[in-house]
């Protein structure tokens, strides 16, 4: 009977302790390990990766891990950093777009130094908005010289959903080369 | 007559308790053609909430319904408010929980935005009442509806997410895993990878979502807003994409397909790669359509239904698509059977709506993904004990398909390049398993070695074997290896040899998981069983070419060339609306020169596109075109980077000035390792000893032989003399990013970078591409991802010959992607910058007015 008792307490105590550790659980400091986790592994410090290095104010990416520091400081620049990139950028949508375009937007959304073997070369990360006669807005992405304003890449283009695929624009072949 | 009659019966019900609902307790003004009530005070039990409709007009009103001006208010549920969200503006919370030794939650408030159109940017604010009911057919009413359904999308997706990173990390710590541990540190859950953390003016952690965007007849995700916006139908006033759930949530699907596949992209808060991956290009590519078939999948999640878009494509343009072979729109034929499959590649071109009349386009062919992937998930109901809803069937099968998607995309879309992690973290070492390296990952993820139904599959079959068969640990023991792969040969996707599991060690085969990460074991390689390939067929390179006039082929054309000015000025326009900007050079090449005779003449800007042959006796697909630079020459001198190009097939021979030895040797180390342009170093003013070479060469004709030469060897001869500033590509603004540097070895004709892959969905056997695909469409047009762009230099003298060494290779090749003298181990990533996994084709012309 009074064992009975004893482990009914116990079991009162068991339930007040959880309940304290499930309420007080901290997001940043867990307190259990889910029983299904496998033990951890032989060597679990987390590292510092990626050092984010800064030059002049500018991220540096692309630098070798553990070697950032020797790295930086034997950079050769491959450009420098001018106020006019932005015209450089318009210029070579306006030359590509030609009158099809009502509007265009460019947003620097990032500038950055981009090491790639001693070579570093100042780019800036821009938002470039399109619009055509028809008030229709395509945005994309695009990485661009901090000196010329030169394209170097464009990504993050729009995923279209036409309500009739076959209404795409496609390429009409030349009728020479099927005249018969 | 009965389905309509009960159908017309319980819409009656729905709007009579709609009314009474209304009159009783609502607390605003609710118009419809039918419905009408009067302001009545919130008692506190409508407090973020609206009525809302639960499913698009033709499923809720009938096939017959609208499509002018539809009455909401009559679709609408009456009944039952639903919570719009809890914040004072129409904005989205998003919140996760993450399990990894403790419980971590993490939430982005305000990351869902509903708006009008790209000219209203201010959300709405909560009416006084503290509901967001508006009149049915209002914008605000759109607006609100918007949001309901994408926060609902969004819940269901962090829910499966969570699942995911929760079972795969809760597995032992040898196992190689994708999904990152550190995901909420990353913030890579959300868009985080594309935000601007430096700066609070713009802010772009939100996706914006345009329920009435001002597009006629489309609907789009844009990963660089990220934004989503809803089209309208010019010619049928009051129709709207938005009114159609199943499209938010197809759409909403793109977006998700972006998240998981950056999931690896970023390692903390602030520290995320420069770039971010997408799945699929600006025509037709296998890419673009697993991300139509993935999205389609999305809205079967979301409402157990397996077809989409009813209204909003159905409607006017009948296009709504089928997501299972049990949907009565498919053709005599088209079963759940093992033959009945909507197989790969017999079904890449089909529109079940108009069978007779075949068209190339992502959404096609991505029924095959969407129908496998639907086929999967009734396996898994009925193989793992959760066939009834009782047991939460759909949600823990439609849980375990999310988990191996977001762990096959998280792991195609990697630019960090690492492939695995140490404990909690990213691991330190310079070593890559995956996309050659961080700084090329993007050219080889997105292009060189781009996602096909080939690598997709590949991956998806690797983590089905290692997260569902197990016998310890699988979730699903019951279906087994041999199950997976006979209901991946029944679509015609088992394209693989083997499951790949050590990654693609991306430049040292001898490196292994374990010399990155010490308790990860090498991973031994999964034979796929041979026995199971019934219906997937894989066919050797050799068996493609271009296109020759034979005399059983007299009509066969080699190449296309678009040379017509307008054309070319729409195309170009048109690209660039898409996202792809071409960088033209000035001066010496423009569309000014474009003569339209359909040769390439000098100072044109042209569209090729290789018209390609399948010798076989069996369909070839997806098959990819590269004309960027590779590895194919020996270079003979670093001050003018003047090179031999190497003998790597029977067309360019020594005679002709080719270099059998050298660097174009394995054992001398060819291919490269790196991806290196034939640039010169800013520093050294040298040109590097091996690098990747333009893909055309000129010949050279002098007093005792004709050669193929560099253009920059032929610029200086032949009294040409052409100086760096006549050259394509020039530039006076100093040295850029190595791949854009100017490059005097294409001085004379070049790809235009961005565009120098072509991407064809299949070529039946004996025939070529026009005759499989174009030839057999209504419209008899090629896609836009069928060309390449080509700039020619207007000081090249007429009769110049260039052959241009490009690389092809397709999905279902069976000597394209594995290393035989490895145990079909897949090539390693640097091998792609070869000539191993292609075939090359040689395109040759000459340049004449």
């Amino acid at each position: 009977m009074i064992n009975r008792r004893y482990l009914y307490l116990l079991t009162a105590a068991l339930i007040v302790v959880i309940t304290y550790a499930l309420t007080n659980r901290s997001p940043e400091r867990p307190i259990a390990s889910k029983s299904t986790h496998s033990p951890l592994p032989p060597h679990s410090e987390p590292k510092e990766v990626n050092k984010q290095i800064k030059v002049k104010g500018r991220k540096v990416l692309g630098l070798t891990p553990g070697e950032e520091n020797k790295e930086v400081e034997d950079l050769k620049f491959a450009n420098d950093i001018s106020e006019e990139w932005q015209e450089g950028v318009e210029k070579a949508l306006r030359a590509q777009g030609g009158s099809s375009l009502s509007d265009i937007d460019i947003k620097k959304t990032d500038s950055f130094i981009w090491a790639h073997e001693g070579v570093a070369l100042n780019v800036e990360s821009v938002l470039i908005t399109l619009k055509n006669h028809n008030g229709e807005e395509r945005k994309f992405r695009a990485m661009v010289d901090s000196e010329s304003g030169k394209i170097l890449r464009t990504w993050d283009h729009p995923v279209i959903d036409p309500m009739n695929p076959r209404e795409s624009r496609g390429v009409s072949i030349d009728p020479r080369y099927h005249n018969n | 007559m009965i389905v309509v009659r009960h159908r017309m019966i319980k819409r009656s019900l729905s709007l009579l308790v709609t009314l009474f609902t209304l009159s009783s307790c609502n607390p605003t003004t609710i118009q419809g053609s039918n419905v009408r009530s009067n302001v009545v005070a919130n008692d506190g039990s409508y407090d973020g909430k609206a009525f809302i409709y639960r499913d698009n007009p033709s499923i809720l009103a009938g096939p017959k319904y609208g499509p002018k001006n539809p009455d909401m208010g009559s679709i609408m549920d009456g009944l039952r408010a639903e919570l719009i969200t809890t914040n004072t503006q129409l904005n989205g919370n998003c919140s996760i929980e993450f399990f990894f030794f403790g419980t971590y939650p993490a939430e982005v408030s305000n990351c869902i935005r509903s708006l009008k159109n790209h000219d209203n940017l201010q959300s709405l604010t909560r009416k006084a009442d503290k509901t967001w009911m508006y009149e049915p057919g209002t914008s605000e009413f759109y607006q609100t509806n918007s949001l309901y359904h994408i926060q609902k999308g969004v819940n269901t997706f962090y829910s499966k997410l969570q699942f995911a990173y929760d079972r795969i990390h809760s597995l032992s710590f040898s196992m190689p895993k994708s999904i990152p541990s550190y995901l909420k540190d990353s913030k890579m859950y959300w868009f985080k990878g594309v935000s601007n953390t430096d700066s609070k003016l713009f802010r772009n952690d939100y996706l914006n979502a345009f329920a009435q965007c001002n597009e006629d007849k489309n609907a789009y995700f844009s990963p660089a807003g990220p934004e989503l916006c809803f089209g309208y139908h010019s010619s049928f006033p009051g129709f709207y994409f938005v009114q159609d759930p199943t499209v938010i949530y197809h759409e909403l699907g793109h977006a998700l397909v972006s998240i998981m596949m950056n999931l690896r992209n970023g390692t903390s808060s602030s520290v995320q790669h420069k770039l971010r991956s997408n799945l699929g290009s600006f025509g037709y590519d296998e890419a673009g359509a697993l991300n139509e078939g993935i999205a389609d999948y999305f809205s079967f999640v979301m409402n157990k239904r397996t077809h989409l878009g009813e209204w909003a494509m159905g409607k006017t343009a009948k296009q709504s698509r089928p997501m299972a072979e049990s949907e009565s729109v498919h053709i005599t034929g088209i079963a759940e059977t093992s033959e009945g499959r909507l197989s790969y590649p017999q079904f890449l071109l089909y529109d079940p709506n108009y069978p007779d009349s075949p068209y190339e386009d992502v959404h096609y062919a991505g029924q095959i993904v969407s129908h496998y992937l639907v086929a999967l998930t009734k396996s898994f109901k009925n193989k793992c004990g959760i066939s009834s809803e009782s047991n939460g069937g759909h949600d823990t099968a439609t849980s375990y398909v999310m988990m191996l998607v977001a762990e096959t995309l998280s792991e195609i879309g990697d630019l960090n390049a690492k492939g695995i992690d140490d404990f909690g973290s990213p691991f330190v070492l310079d070593i890559f398993f995956n996309n050659l390296n961080p700084n090329d990952s993007y050219l080889w993820s997105q292009i060189i070695n781009q996602t096909t139904y080939r690598r997709f599959f590949q991956i998806f079959a690797k983590n089905i074997y290692k997260y569902m068969t197990p016998s310890i640990g699988g979730l699903c023991p019951a279906f087994t290896k041999n199950d997976s792969e006979k209901l991946l040969d029944d679509y015609g996707l088992l394209l693989f040899k083997t499951y790949n599991d050590n990654g693609n060690s991306s430049s040292d085969r001898a490196v292994t998981y374990t010399n990155a990460v010490s308790f990860i074991p090498s991973q031994p390689l999964t034979s796929v069983t041979e026995t199971n390939r019934r219906k997937s067929v894989l066919v050797s390179k050799e068996l493609l070419s271009l296109a020759e006039k034979t005399d059983s082929t007299p009509d066969a054309i080699s190449y296309y060339i678009i040379d017509n000015r307008s054309d070319m000025e729409g195309l170009l326009q048109d690209l660039l609306f898409k996202g792809l900007s071409v960088p033209i050079s000035s001066e010496v090449a423009s569309i000014d020169y474009n003569n339209g005779n359909i040769k390439i003449s000098p100072g044109e800007i042209v569209a090729v596109i290789p018209n390609l042959h399948n010798s076989s006796n069996s369909v070839m697909a997806g098959v990819q075109l590269l004309a960027n630079d590779w590895d194919h020459v020996h270079i003979t001198d670093t001050t003018t980077g003047n090179y031999k190009p190497c003998v790597l097939d029977a067309t360019t021979t020594v005679d002709q000035g080719g270099e059998a030895g050298n660097t174009c040797l394995p054992a001398n180390g060819y291919p490269d390792k790196d991806y290196k342009r034939l640039v010169k170093d800013p520093v050294t003013k040298l040109f590097p000893t091996d690098a990747a070479a333009p893909a055309c060469l000129v010949q050279l004709a002098d007093d005792t032989s004709t050669r193929w030469v560099s253009q920059n060897e032929f610029r200086k001869k032949q009294g040409l003399s052409l100086v760096d500033k006549d050259c394509l590509g020039y530039t006076t603004s100093g040295t850029t990013d190595s791949d854009f540097t100017f490059n005097p070895h294409e001085c004379l004709v070049r790809f235009l970078p961005g565009a120098t892959d072509a991407f064809f969905s299949k070529i039946d056997p004996q025939k070529n591409y026009y005759e499989s695909v174009v030839k057999i469409s209504d419209t008899m047009q090629f896609n836009s991802g069928n060309l390449l762009l080509m700039e020619v230099n207007r000081w090249i003298p007429p009769g110049t010959k260039f052959r241009c060494r490009l690389r092809a290779r397709f999905s279902n090749c069976s000597d394209c992607y594995n290393d035989s003298t490895n145990g079909n181990d897949d090539f390693l990533d640097s091998d792609y910058n070869g000539s191993k996994p292609f075939k090359i084709i040689n395109f040759e012309f000459d340049v004449n007015d």
